[in-house]
């Protein structure tokens, strides 16, 4: 594949371009599914593993950190690799700790590893803003969209002191809902190097 | 260190820059001399910096989105491609598996009859608070009556429609998910059943709901298998469907 049409692709990802996707996710999915689906994964841990490392990759295009030394195609499926050895690995399926990174044939791992340690709490975070309640989601919502207390307590038609108390109130259990996940517990004790 | 208002809307005011010179001096020296209140701080730094981020969860809606896209266009593809030795092979396949299920003294009966004991549709719950539920309010009256086929056009529309708006409120597009791909299992469209409850993702409050459903269309393709496997999936999550799950498990041969 040329310079020219590798810059295209991810061009077209950061952009959101949904025809440059759909042929990115054409080209590689097949690639993924068979590694995950052979580590035992399965159809829905295929699904994630590609979104998260899409999402990953988004970010990185976004923010301009992205370095890739090889095509975007080795890389992208090195993301999505490390990602399913570190969830194998956090659920404890897989027990031999050295596997993990030891692979000869990606030395793209240690530079990865990294962002996928950031990008798991992410995910984690989601996740658990994903079961608040109702009200919890609209009031945290609009707290990280910046919106002023004076805004929040308008759009919500709460008082202003009582609007205060929710926000604390879904703060507080959106935060001990994640302190409870083991695998919060996992990313918290993993060394950062 | 106890988690009150007052310690959060400090930590929130120290994040935003909106402490006063005096409030910002009082409150760098607490977080020196505390490792928990600097984690905790921290702890609110990312939520806000990863929450806060509509682009990326748009971006992630988007993916859900073609991915679904891909895999309706692949099972319209092969279903179109190679027909006769499809059925050719279909019939070898039947005939092969009868022949078993025959010997073995298990059939289809049996796959069935654990189907209906354990199949009740996904009950109606209530829509986001503050969305426009009119019209909404209607299809799930319908639904909860059993009127699949009737409220299967509406459905896939508003299933749609959430889909496409970026900002979409993504549980409430995977309740209407459930629905819709309940609406599938009892009008006979099991494969459009299995790619809805496949599209709710892992961090979905509605994962462990979809992956239940999807098990029982397998059960109810006669694949308990791929039940099978799906159940072990569930009563490793270790939530609300585990005992059912372990019950249908031992049921199954």
């Amino acid at each position: 594949m040329s310079v020219q049409e590798e810059r295209n692709i991810l061009e077209g990802i950061s952009r959101g371009d949904e025809a440059v996707i759909k042929t990115f996710y054409r080209t590689n999915i097949g690639h993924i599914k068979r590694y995950v689906l052979q580590n035992s994964g399965n159809e829905a841990d295929v699904e994630d593993v590609f979104q998260d490392a899409m999402v990953l990759l988004y970010q990185k295009l976004k923010s301009n950190s992205l370095v890739v030394t090889a095509s975007i195609h080795t890389y992208f499926y090195a993301v999505c690799k490390n990602i399913w050895r570190n969830r194998l690995r956090k659920n404890s399926k897989m027990i031999h700790k050295a596997e993990v990174f030891d692979d000869p044939e990606d030395q793209l791992s240690e530079d990865i590893s990294k962002d996928i340690e950031q990008k798991e709490r992410e995910h984690l975070y989601r996740k658990y803003f994903n079961k608040l309640s109702d009200t919890c989601k609209k009031v945290l919502g609009l707290v990280f969209a910046g919106k002023s207390m004076k805004e929040i307590a308008s759009e919500t038609e709460y008082s202003e002191g009582y609007a205060r108390k929710k926000k604390f109130d879904c703060k507080k259990s959106l935060i001990e809902m994640i302190e409870k996940d083991p695998m919060y517990q996992e990313l918290k004790t993993e060394p950062e190097n | 260190m106890e988690r009150n208002q007052e310690l959060f809307e400090k930590i929130e005011g120290y994040l935003n820059k909106t402490l006063s010179q005096e409030e910002l001096t009082a409150f760098e020296k607490e977080v020196m001399a505390s490792t928990a209140l600097q984690e905790e701080v921290e702890k609110h730094r990312v939520l806000h910096e990863t929450l806060s981020d509509t682009d990326t969860l748009a971006f992630r809606e988007k993916l859900i989105r073609i991915s679904q896209e891909i895999k309706a266009e692949e099972q319209a593809t092969s279903s179109g491609s190679s027909h006769y030795w499809k059925i050719a092979a279909s019939i070898a396949v039947i005939i092969g598996v009868s022949a078993l299920l025959w010997f073995s003294g298990f059939g289809k009966d049996q796959n069935e009859d654990l189907y209906a004991t354990y199949y009740e549709p996904f009950p109606v719950e209530d829509t986001t608070r503050g969305e426009d539920t009119q019209g909404f309010v209607d299809v799930l009256t319908e639904y909860s009556k059993g009127e699949y086929q009737q409220i299967l056009p509406k459905l896939e529309e508003i299933v749609n429609a959430k889909q496409t708006d970026s900002l979409g409120n993504r549980s409430s597009t995977n309740q209407f998910n459930l629905y819709l791909g309940n609406s599938y299992m009892n009008t006979n469209q099991e494969k459009k059943a299995i790619l809805v409850f496949e599209s709710i993702a892992k961090s979905s409050k509605y994962y462990e709901n979809a992956q239940w459903y999807l098990g029982l269309t397998y059960l109810k393709l006669g694949k308990p298998t791929k039940t099978k496997s799906i159940l072990e999936g569930l009563i490793q999550y270790n939530g609300v469907y585990k005992d059912k799950s372990v019950k249908l498990l031992e049921e199954l041969p």
